[in-house]
């Protein structure tokens, strides 16, 4: 577990995209999940709502959508692919707060360009950091305002 | 920064459905880089019942009433609950391009930053409004304004909210689907202490123009932007007429491939900030109990406990629920406080003063109650 400035947790063994999405390659399949840090800025997450199953998703491209308290969004997808399986236990959406990278997944895809997308996430620390580095930037910057 | 220019577009009333569908149909043009950004002010012509992006409208609403008076249901694209909107509502939507350096990171500092203009225009009309975290603006504690935000896949933000000339409280606790009559009665109470609106502070209904001009000055100080008016591109006009289409579906109001998933939702509704209402059942071995619950700031502000069990004395229940006003809605608080109810009467045995229903059965039914607040409308309530 890489745990980045004190704060964020990223594992080791996932791929991220900049769209806060982690993705674990299982055997010709995909999981995937929102980030800590994802979830950290997005506070209490009250929905989680990804398209059905059976459902074509392109990389970047709408994956399903969220809700916060005050805020609703989509969420982007890393991949291209076909929806195989949503995460039932979402039903308590908090999960995705408590355990993002373990009960808080979000779908499982079945990937149709996995090499070359691969290429496109971060992966190793030295990738993430400066990336992250920046995000935090942002918010540190909003903050002192 | 230099100051910006904004387009304002002053629409006036629109039909109840337009007043959803345009902030969709400016956002689709301005993800396409095909208009600036954009202020827009509406108010419906006529009363709408406007849900979630989320909500189940079957479980949420009361269709047949709604039909029955020829009030239309929509859907928007923003979360949040179930309201009533009617002509004593002046929208404000803000539709603004991700990438506009006034755009925080956070949906807190979002919404702090964009409020500033509606606070501004209430103050300028007299009233004493206040931003509160994360999207509110109160007056004296009292809700009156809601606001809500998204951003599109186009990576543009939305956010709306409105200016509450004056509120039909009647109206929006019938409209909604409620699991008792005791519930919607204590919503309605919650609603009338914990909102107000620009006609209960001032006294008088401020005409519409006004409010306008308020608002428009309001945002322009608070955001340090110029507002230049404009009107509707063709293609804004094309994109509303096709995107109406999709709000006036059945597919998209019902939206019945998410039906079978909706998580089953207990009877919870957030009235304010800090503020919700909460019924919930426990089947105790005595008989159900039921606690229906106005919350505020943590603590228990109004308690009813109903059910099929038995009570003795008669007028024990009540004084339990006096009791038990101004409650944190801690466990070890709530506990200690049914405990030293009975010590208080002084009584030989805990089970003597409820028989057949103890004083922990009490506790749970009202544990229970609190937990599905706080999964439904905030953790820490």
């Amino acid at each position: 577990m890489v745990k980045l400035f004190e704060k964020y947790e990223f594992p080791e063994g996932l791929y991220y995209s900049k769209d806060h999405f982690w993705v674990k390659v299982e055997e010709g399949k995909t999981r995937v999940g929102l980030t800590d840090f994802a979830q950290q800025v997005a506070g209490e997450i009250l929905i989680v709502r990804p398209r059905l199953p059976k459902s074509r998703v392109e990389h970047g491209g709408p994956l399903g959508t969220m809700e916060t308290g005050k805020w609703t969004g989509v969420l982007k997808s890393p991949l291209s692919g076909t929806i195989i399986e949503n995460n039932r236990a979402l039903r308590k959406a908090s999960l995705v707060n408590e355990d993002p990278y373990g009960e808080g997944w979000i779908s499982i895809i079945q990937p149709t360009n996995l090499d070359e997308e691969l290429k496109t996430l971060m992966t190793e620390a030295n990738e993430i950091k400066p990336w992250l580095e920046q995000e935090i930037v942002k918010i540190e910057k909003e903050k002192k305002k | 920064m230099p100051r910006q220019e904004w387009r304002w577009l002053d629409l006036g009333a629109l039909s109840p459905v337009d007043t959803q569908v345009i902030y969709d149909a400016v956002s689709v043009a301005r993800g396409r880089n095909l208009v600036t950004d954009t202020l827009i002010f509406c108010y419906p012509a006529s009363p709408l019942v406007c849900v979630g992006y989320h909500q189940d409208v079957e479980e949420e609403v009361n269709i047949d009433l709604c039909r029955q008076l020829g009030i239309p249901v929509v859907r928007r694209i923003l979360g949040g609950g179930t309201v009533y909107l009617d002509s004593d509502q002046l929208f404000y939507q803000i539709i603004i391009s991700q990438k506009n350096p006034m755009v925080p990171v956070r949906i807190k500092d979002a919404f702090r930053a964009f409020l500033q203009g509606p606070v501004e225009a209430y103050r300028s009309l007299g009233i004493s409004a206040e931003y509160r975290p994360i999207n509110e603006i109160q007056v004296k504690g009292r809700k009156i304004s809601g606001n809500g935000a998204t951003t599109t896949l186009d990576g543009v933000f939305i956010l709306t909210g409105n200016i509450l000339l004056d509120f039909n409280y009647n109206m929006m606790v019938k409209i909604i689907r409620v699991p008792s009559e005791k519930f919607r009665d204590k919503m309605f109470k919650s609603l009338q202490e914990w909102m107000t609106t620009v006609r209960r502070e001032l006294g008088y209904l401020v005409p519409m123009e006004e409010v306008k001009k308020a608002l428009r000055e309001g945002f322009e100080k608070a955001l340090g932007i110029s507002l230049q008016q404009g009107d509707l591109t063709p293609e804004e006009k094309r994109l509303l007429q096709e995107l109406r289409e999709k709000y006036l579906s059945v597919e998209w109001l019902y939206m019945p491939e998410y039906r079978c998933l909706q998580p089953v939702k207990a009877h919870a509704v957030k009235v304010a900030a800090g503020i919700s209402v909460v019924e919930s059942d426990y089947k105790s071995k005595g008989g159900l109990i039921r606690v229906t619950m106005e919350i505020a700031e943590a603590k228990i502000k109004d308690i009813l406990i109903s059910g099929d069990f038995r009570v003795y004395p008669s007028d024990a229940l009540p004084q339990l629920e006096q009791a038990l006003r101004g409650v944190a809605t801690d466990r070890n608080v709530i506990n200690d406080r049914i405990s030293r109810f009975y010590k208080l009467h002084n009584m030989r045995s805990p089970e003597d003063i409820l028989k057949g229903t103890s004083p922990e059965d009490i506790l749970k039914a009202i544990l229970t109650a609190i937990k599905e607040a706080r999964k439904w409308i905030a953790p820490k309530i």
